[in-house]
């Protein structure tokens, strides 16, 4: 009998290393998110239709994994993709600091003309936008009055709120970072760390990553999540519901940027330069709302109408330069770690 | 249908040292027992036999060819173990025919019913060994080991577990059995009962030698040393100093009581310390001219044909076996007891047996 | 000196080692060789020995912290274990019910669900807005929630008793119910209460099994990790979190390295502990008559049976409650703000096209699982088996030592483990290119420890003389193996073989690291699900991961058999 089962491993095997023979291919590796319910089927579609490629998407993890593999990969003289697409712009500098990615031009990306300004964070390009989104607190209207609602950094700290609040971990979570880097923003370092303490009684639970904690939030376990602005309009297109509305405390909302980029050592370079033109091109911008609940990053691109109408775009978002969280990311994730765990 | 031969075979485990130089050989078609306390080294002689294991040197014979190269399962050896090693997952009949299947060309139905009636049990061939008592088991491993024809049978103490009367009934249809099939057979026992009832031959065995290897008659009536007569058969020992020797006849004290003995084989000279052995069934229950003990009754122990008389005397405690006359005893009633001349066995107490006699002494009455 | 009490020839012991050796190297190339790569990282710097990584970590009071929480909230969830498991244990050996066999090999259903879908159906039942305190609230009028217990060590610990208790309960009646009476009824007869006997009788003999089931729960419980975070959250790290950080967020590959060491060192003590607690309970278990029971259901209802019933309805609450959860959870819908019950999402699920969402048609995942995981079964038995066969067959010095060293796969940490693999298997000299390949492995890696628990003492209870009987009637010691053995031993290869495929079925945090799109397996799907919104899905692929592995565990107890328990040949 296990004869057997070792001969279906081993055509197992033959089999799937078969499939892909013949064209070309490019690998990219994203977040399971995007492969999944993201514009990559559709991209991969439109995108195989014109050439004799093969687009294959690799997501089996979270965003951060899959960097951690690439990187893994690359230092071993093997990468195994030629596109990432999922850096989010916490872990920019760790990224680039890697030397992973191609730097790139306008003349090798002409759609990139098109890209909003305020999204080129990194000046090599070797990292560019596709989308982005802001980092706000989503509240449950049903438990929450208007009246009742903490609209400042200082209001959160009130008894009225205690364990209401459920928020990410910034160690393995985008949006998680994105929230202590909002925090260390607003109060400056180290004095972050005192309104994390005080914020702390307030906080249901700090959950790995952004599906657990939005998962606690729809199940009703506390009336206020740390996610993103762009999320009542999911709820309103397809839930149908108006009850998950957007809070941005002192007016702000903190900026979220994803970016893709081409693998240094991948063999298909002109390939890969049209795939990420191919992105921003309008044609898939269009697509980035309703798929990947996310403003697109071509500014030429329209919204639909109920997107356009649910979704918050905060007049002042604010951000921490890549150069800093470089510097001190460890530190600050480190400093956190020391008064969350355990407090 | 095989000589076995043993020649100087010793076998170490760790620092013991199991098996000391032993040799002896059993004929064709003989059965020998190898009998002794545990530890003494019968059933380890049995597994080199059989083949599980190795001896450290010496060699192990069959027709006077070695087979210390050859491997257990080709040394067409049946062994019968002690707590039966039926195959529990299969039935008795698979168990039966279980060693038919290395003898290709043999006809296993044919065969198996041959030996289920062979043993007694046609009819339970679809049993599993859980389902069937413990005298039945052993009778389908007997039967199992029979199975494809071996030439030499060995049985490890096989009827240790199963109680008196089963014991003795088994023990019969075994020797029956064997003889019938003129196998060369080795049984090892603890029990000197069951190797005296019937063996062609016995070897009794301490701390890994053998004592003495003879038939069941001469080992009872002449042992040849202390260790034998006191492990074969009962006896009351004695102990005391020769006074006189004359001609073939010793003069023993013992305590205050003076006994005369026929000296045979064992050089005695006066003054030497010696052992004195009387058996049971030699101890009368009467006044005599020689070796007279005057004893009291001190207790009866009812065997149904027979009495046995515990006894208290000068030269300690005393058994007797007897029959009729103990009827009319009573306890605490003066009595004399007396054996003969030539029924007493002297050893003289050498340094070894001195050694033995520490553990000798809890096996004083058995 | 190798003392093998059936061994034979030269010719045969070299053909013999080889076969032992086999599993060996082969650990040696897969597990023990990534490994050490990298723990290197932690101990080497330029080419020295250093313990520099090693200390920095103990020297720092977080870590430190850490390392103590793990344990503790180890040793807590343990005691709540035993707990519940004890009575339970009990229940089983005192009494007789309708489906008992049946209810017996659920318990072990719990322990290889995979993690996320327990902490889904905690959150869904517990929680603050769970079925429970809704429930509570309306019964008796309520504002607040009445049951805190999540977000919390509460909702840890329990969750780890819900794991564990079963392990407890397995253990223990496999033990009690073979003990012989009379022990009980001479201090009966001595004129001991029943709470007298129990303490000074029948307690002190179930001790052994008792610590060897607690054993073995504490290490699942120091290693565990997505139930601490999902029910926990950050606040209650452990060391696996941390290394998850250190490896993946922090690339800190020196401090992450240090960490699995002490994590694996301190797995590795607690396993041998627990080797050696076995090896006294496999002893003691011999072939003793199983004792009778009473009918629970019979008409009378005196105290005790009140107390059992009692303690029945809670802990059903305890093991149903989330299950049935994810079940209901699965069935209903919210739109436009009421909840509705749907077939949606079991549709979605069973349909056979390609779908976005998964990247693969859902059934597909349903494929994948049970092809890896008959695999994995397959591979882990062929290591486990001989592995079991020089444990239980062969005697000699540092014996319990290689057995620890063996069942290491146990105490490794998961996320480490994954970036080990995936470090080892992207260059040479074990270059791999095939996915499937390298998951196949990674499970055989997490499930064959538990093929050789199982087989281990199937081996030992065996005696040993029937081998030797079947090679005194002309059988080779293969053959004797081939006729004897392993028929004998079968129900444990079957027990332990069928755990590893549940194992691998449940398996998540390393099949991550080394997948492919096509090649997800169920957990994976389930995970994609929740990062996708549809936690309705997410909660129909949990039912029908609940229902593959409860199948499998009902089919194998058709047998008999009982794993965790020791066995006995008894038919």
């Amino acid at each position: 009998m296990w004869r057997r089962l070792l001969a279906i491993a081993v055509i197992g095997t033959a089999v799937y290393g078969l499939t892909g023979i013949g064209a070309e291919k490019l690998v990219v590796y994203t977040y399971s998110s995007f492969a999944s319910w993201g514009a990559a089927p559709y991209i991969e579609e439109a995108f195989e239709q014109d050439r004799q490629v093969d687009v294959e998407f690799v997501a089996t993890g979270d965003a951060r994994m899959m960097l951690a593999k690439l990187i893994a990969e690359q230092e071993a003289g093997k990468p195994g993709a030629d596109v990432f697409i999922g850096v989010e712009a916490g872990d920019l500098s760790t990224a680039l600091d890697h030397d992973v990615f191609v730097p790139l031009t306008e003349d090798d990306i002409p759609n990139l003309a098109s890209v909003r300004q305020d999204l080129l964070i990194d000046v090599t390009n070797s990292l560019i936008p596709y989308e982005h989104s802001y980092i706000a607190l989503v509240y449950d209207s049903e438990v929450l009055a208007v009246e009742d609602l903490p609209r400042t950094f200082e209001a959160l700290l009130e008894p009225t709120y205690e364990n209401m609040i459920i928020l990410e971990d910034p160690r393995t979570s985008s949006v998680g970072l994105a929230f202590l880097l909002w925090t260390i923003h607003q109060y400056g370092d180290p004095e972050y760390l005192e309104y994390w303490r005080k914020l702390l009684p307030n906080v249901l639970t700090v959950t790995s990553g952004w599906s657990e904690a939005y998962d606690l939030f729809l199940a009703g376990e506390a009336p206020i999540v740390v996610s993103f602005s762009t999320d009542t309009a999911y709820s309103v297109i397809e839930e149908g519901s108006n009850r998950y509305k957007i809070l941005l405390p002192n007016s702000q909302a903190y900026r979220s940027v994803y970016f893709m980029g081409i693998v240094e050592g991948t063999q298909q370079l002109q390939l890969t330069k049209e795939f990420l033109n191919f992105v921003l091109s309008p044609q898939v911008q269009e697509r980035i709302p309703s798929t990947e609940w996310m403003f697109p990053a071509n500014r030429e691109t329209l919204l639909p109408v109920l997107f356009y109408q649910n979704a918050v775009f905060p007049p002042d978002p604010v951000m921490v330069a890549p150069e800093e969280v470089g510097k001190n990311l460890d530190r600050w994730l480190r400093e956190w770690s020391r008064i969350v765990v355990g407090g | 249908m095989v000589q076995v031969r043993l020649s100087a075979v010793t076998k170490r485990f760790g620092e013991t040292v199991a098996v000391k130089e032993i040799s002896f050989a059993a004929a064709e078609g003989e059965f020998v027992t190898l009998v002794g306390p545990s530890g003494c080294g019968k059933t380890t002689i049995l597994r080199l036999i059989a083949g599980f294991e190795q001896p450290d040197s010496g060699d192990i014979l069959f027709d006077s060819k070695s087979v210390l190269a050859v491997p257990p399962e080709d040394r067409r050896v049946g062994m019968v173990f002690q707590n039966y090693a039926l195959f529990p997952h299969m039935n008795v009949w698979k168990n039966i025919a279980y060693g038919l299947k290395f003898r290709p060309g043999i006809d296993k139905n044919k065969r198996v019913c041959e030996l289920l009636k062979l043993v007694d049990l046609a009819g339970l061939e679809r049993r599993m060994p859980a389902e069937i008592s413990a005298g039945q088991k052993q009778r389908v491993a007997l039967a199992r080991a029979l199975a494809p024809t071996p030439q030499l049978l060995l049985l490890d103490e096989p009827l240790s577990a199963l109680d008196a009367k089963l014991r003795e009934s088994l023990r019969t249809q075994i020797r029956r059995i064997q003889r019938e099939l003129r196998l060369s057979t080795i049984y090892v026992t603890h029990d000197q009962e069951e190797a005296l009832a019937i063996s062609d031959r016995i070897a009794v065995m301490s701390l890994g030698s053998i004592e003495q290897i003879d038939t069941p008659q001469e080992v009872y009536a002449h042992p040849q040393s202390q260790f034998v007569a006191s492990f074969v058969g009962r006896s009351n020992q004695l102990e005391g100093v020769v006074i006189a020797i004359e001609k073939e006849c010793a003069q023993v004290q013992v305590g205050n009581v003076f006994f005369n003995t026929t000296i045979r084989g064992a050089t005695v000279n006066q003054g030497d310390r010696v052992a004195l052995f009387v058996r049971e069934e030699h101890l009368r229950l009467e006044d005599s001219e020689v070796n007279i003990i005057p004893a009291r009754v001190a207790g009866l122990e009812y065997h149904g044909e027979s009495t046995i008389v515990h006894l208290e005397s000068s030269v300690g405690p005393l058994r007797a076996l007897a029959s009729e006359v103990a009827n009319s005893l009573h306890l605490d009633e003066p009595i004399k007891v007396s054996f003969s001349q030539g029924n007493a066995i002297l050893f003289t107490r050498s340094v070894e047996e001195k050694r033995e006699e520490t553990d000798f002494a809890k096996i004083r009455f058995t | 000196m190798v003392q093998d009490s059936s061994g034979w020839l030269k010719t045969n012991r070299a053909g013999r080692i080889a076969l032992i050796c086999l599993p060996l190297v082969f650990l040696a190339l897969i597990f023990y060789y990534p490994l050490l790569r990298l723990f290197q990282e932690g101990v080497v710097e330029e080419g020295r020995l250093t313990f520099r990584y090693i200390q920095e970590v103990f020297a720092e009071p977080y870590f430190r912290h850490v390392i103590l929480f793990t344990a503790e909230q180890a040793l807590l969830s343990t005691l709540l274990a035993i707990t519940i498991g004890l009575p339970w244990a009990y229940i089983f050996t005192r009494y007789g019910f309708p489906f008992k066999d049946t209810l017996r090999s659920l318990t072990i259903v719990p322990f290889v669900l995979p993690s996320i879908t327990v902490a889904v159906g905690f959150i869904l039942f517990f929680g603050n807005n769970g079925h429970l305190n809704r429930l509570l609230m309306s019964l008796f009028g309520l504002e607040g929630p009445p049951l805190r217990l999540l977000y919390s060590l509460k909702g840890i610990v329990l969750a780890h008793a819900f794991y564990n208790a079963p392990i407890i309960t397995r253990m223990v009646h496999a033990k009690w119910e073979r003990l012989d009476p009379a022990y009980e009824e001479s201090a009966q007869t001595l004129g001991a209460g029943r709470v007298r006997r129990f303490i000074g009788v029948t307690l002190p003999m179930l001790l052994p099994s008792v610590m060897t089931g607690a054993a073995l729960a504490f290490i699942f419980c120091f290693l565990s990790f997505p139930i601490v975070l999902a029910l926990g959250g950050a606040r209650f790290s452990t060391l696996e979190v941390e290394i998850y950080t250190q490896f993946i967020v922090l690339y800190q590959h020196k401090t992450g390295a240090a960490l699995a060491i002490i994590e694996i060192v301190l797995s590795l003590l607690f396993t041998y502990g627990y080797i050696r607690l076995e090896g006294r309970f496999t002893q003691e278990l011999e072939a003793a008559p199983i004792r009778p029971t009473i009918p629970l259901l019979r008409r009378r209802l005196t105290l005790g049976k009140g107390t059992v019933w009692l303690f029945v309805a809670a802990s059903g609450v305890l093991f149903l409650g989330p299950m049935v959860s994810i079940i209901v959870d699965s069935f209903t819908r919210e739109w436009a703000g009421r909840t509705v019950l749907t077939l949606h999402w079991y549709s979605y699920i069973f349909q056979p096209q390609h779908e976005a969402l998964i990247g693969a048609a859902p059934l597909r995942s349903v494929l994948n699982s049970f092809q890896v995981g008959l695999a994995a079964m397959g591979v882990a038995s062929l290591v486990g088996l001989p592995i079991a066969f020089v444990i239980a067959r062969y005697r000699f010095r540092g014996r319990r030592g290689f057995d620890t060293l063996v069942m290491a796969s146990l105490g490794i940490s998961s996320v480490a483990l994954g970036a080990a693999l995936l470090a080892a298997f992207l260059r040479p000299p074990l270059q791999l290119s095939s996915g499937l390949v390298a998951i196949v492995l990674a499970h055989s890696i997490l499930a064959y420890p538990f093929v050789i628990r199982a087989v281990v003492p199937a081996l030992e209870s065996l005696d040993r003389r029937v081998v030797e009987a079947a090679r005194s009637l002309g059988a080779t010691r293969l053959q004797a193996f081939r006729d004897i053995e392993l028929p004998l031993i079968r129900r444990g290869l079957l027990v332990g073989a069928v755990f590893a495929f549940a194992i691998s079925l449940g398996e998540m945090s390393a099949t991550i690291m080394l997948a492919r799109p096509e090649l997800k397996t169920m957990p994976v799907v389930v995970n994609d699900l929740r990062a996708a919104r549809s936690f309705g899905g997410a909660s129909a692929m949990s039912c029908l991961l609940i229902l593959v592995t409860g199948g499998a565990f009902i089919i194998i107890e058709r047998f008999g058999e009982r794993l965790f328990g020791g066995e006995r040949w008894s038919r």
